[in-house]
């Protein structure tokens, strides 16, 4: 086994050759598939975007994945819910998706949470992880999230899309967060939306990689920034998120402007 | 001048992409403007019942956002390029 450098296990044999070809990646290496092996990741549903998420999030070998999501598949899901399997319609949706991701990477504890995230339950889900990532269908969800996540000083990644549109952001610790873009759970906003699987999987892989990149330091994430992704133009732009001070949530963590 | 606009998320397929507007004008009087020219789907999106700019609508120009407190004094300038983008949450 490699010495363990970061406090976060060695790496078995097996698991040199599982990740082998991503090892290789510049700036990665062993030393940050020790630390995604030391780290535990909260995902806020296993949908289109969320299970997308633990996909890439399992098979590149974060150590401990939490998947919080209450209710059963059905089967208008199937269209973007690829863990899930037309079989396991009536059955727990958490459930399929862990059984899944244990096939795919066995190295992986798994845990499975069948609630989704709620005013009692976001401290407890945040507190036992080191990063969250943002992926309920209701801003509600996530805004607690994001309240949970800056309150107890852990990065939470939110990955969002609409149609053809994909956005995905980062709240790192003293930068703004998603209470700033969205000071309340928006009035129109409406639970069921139009969604492609693809479109959904794609912010979902890339909230992964984002995952990744603040979990190793791989690569610069997108603390301040929100990337949006116009699928159907093929467009994508990146925008300033100015920290807001009035934030009710981040506000007083935001250093003052110069 | 002239004011570039793209509306993203549920109003992706809004229009008009560009106006013509005097000097001085503020991004909070652009989105009025677009609101009251506009149908209801567009409006709700742009404003509030009480005719405030909505704030969890996320507004940039030319790629830096602009935050709810700043919209009403934000003067644009010609050729600004405004991006109008209603929350959009799908998971």
């Amino acid at each position: 086994m490699i010495a363990d450098e970061q406090g976060g296990g060695g790496l078995a044999p097996d698991e040199l050759d599982r990740y082998s070809w991503q090892r290789s990646v510049a700036g990665f290496g062993d030393d940050g598939q020790r630390r995604l092996k030391a780290a535990a990741v909260l995902v806020s549903r296993v949908g289109g975007v969320g299970g997308a998420a633990a996909t890439y999030l399992a098979a590149a070998g974060v150590g401990r994945l939490v998947l919080a999501h209450a209710g059963n598949l059905r089967r208008n899901d199937l269209n973007r819910q690829t863990l899930m399997s037309t079989p396991g319609i009536g059955r727990p949706r958490v459930e399929q998706a862990a059984e899944r991701l244990r096939d795919l990477n066995p190295h992986v504890v798994v845990e499975t949470v069948p609630e989704n995230a709620t005013a009692d339950n976001a401290a407890r889900l945040v507190a036992g992880c080191d990063l969250v990532v943002g992926a309920a269908p209701l801003f509600a969800e996530r805004l607690l999230l994001n309240a949970e996540a800056v309150r107890q000083g852990r990065p939470l990644v939110d990955a969002a899309m609409y149609d053809a549109e994909a956005r995905l952001m980062s709240v790192v610790p003293g930068g703004p967060c998603l209470a700033c873009l969205y000071p309340a759970p928006p009035p129109h906003w409406r639970r069921e939306f139009p969604v492609l699987g693809a479109v959904a999987g794609t912010v979902g892989a890339l909230a992964a990689l984002e995952t990744i990149k603040i979990l190793t330091g791989c690569g610069p994430p997108l603390a301040g920034r929100l990337w949006t992704f116009d699928t159907a133009a093929m467009t994508c732009r990146t925008l300033t998120i100015p920290a807001r001070r009035e934030c009710p949530v981040c506000g007083l963590a935001c250093p003052a402007p110069p | 001048m002239q004011i570039f606009i793209t509306f993203t998320g549920p109003l992706r397929q809004a229009g008009p992409n560009a106006v013509d507007v005097p000097e001085g004008t503020t991004l909070a009087d652009v989105c009025r403007r677009l609101a009251d020219e506009s149908a209801g789907e567009v409006r709700r999106h742009l404003l509030t019942v009480d005719g405030d700019i909505e704030p969890s609508l996320l507004v940039a120009v030319n790629g830096a956002g602009v935050p709810p407190e700043e919209r009403s004094c934000r003067r644009l300038v010609d050729g600004d390029e405004l991006l109008l983008m209603p929350p959009i949450a799908g998971g």
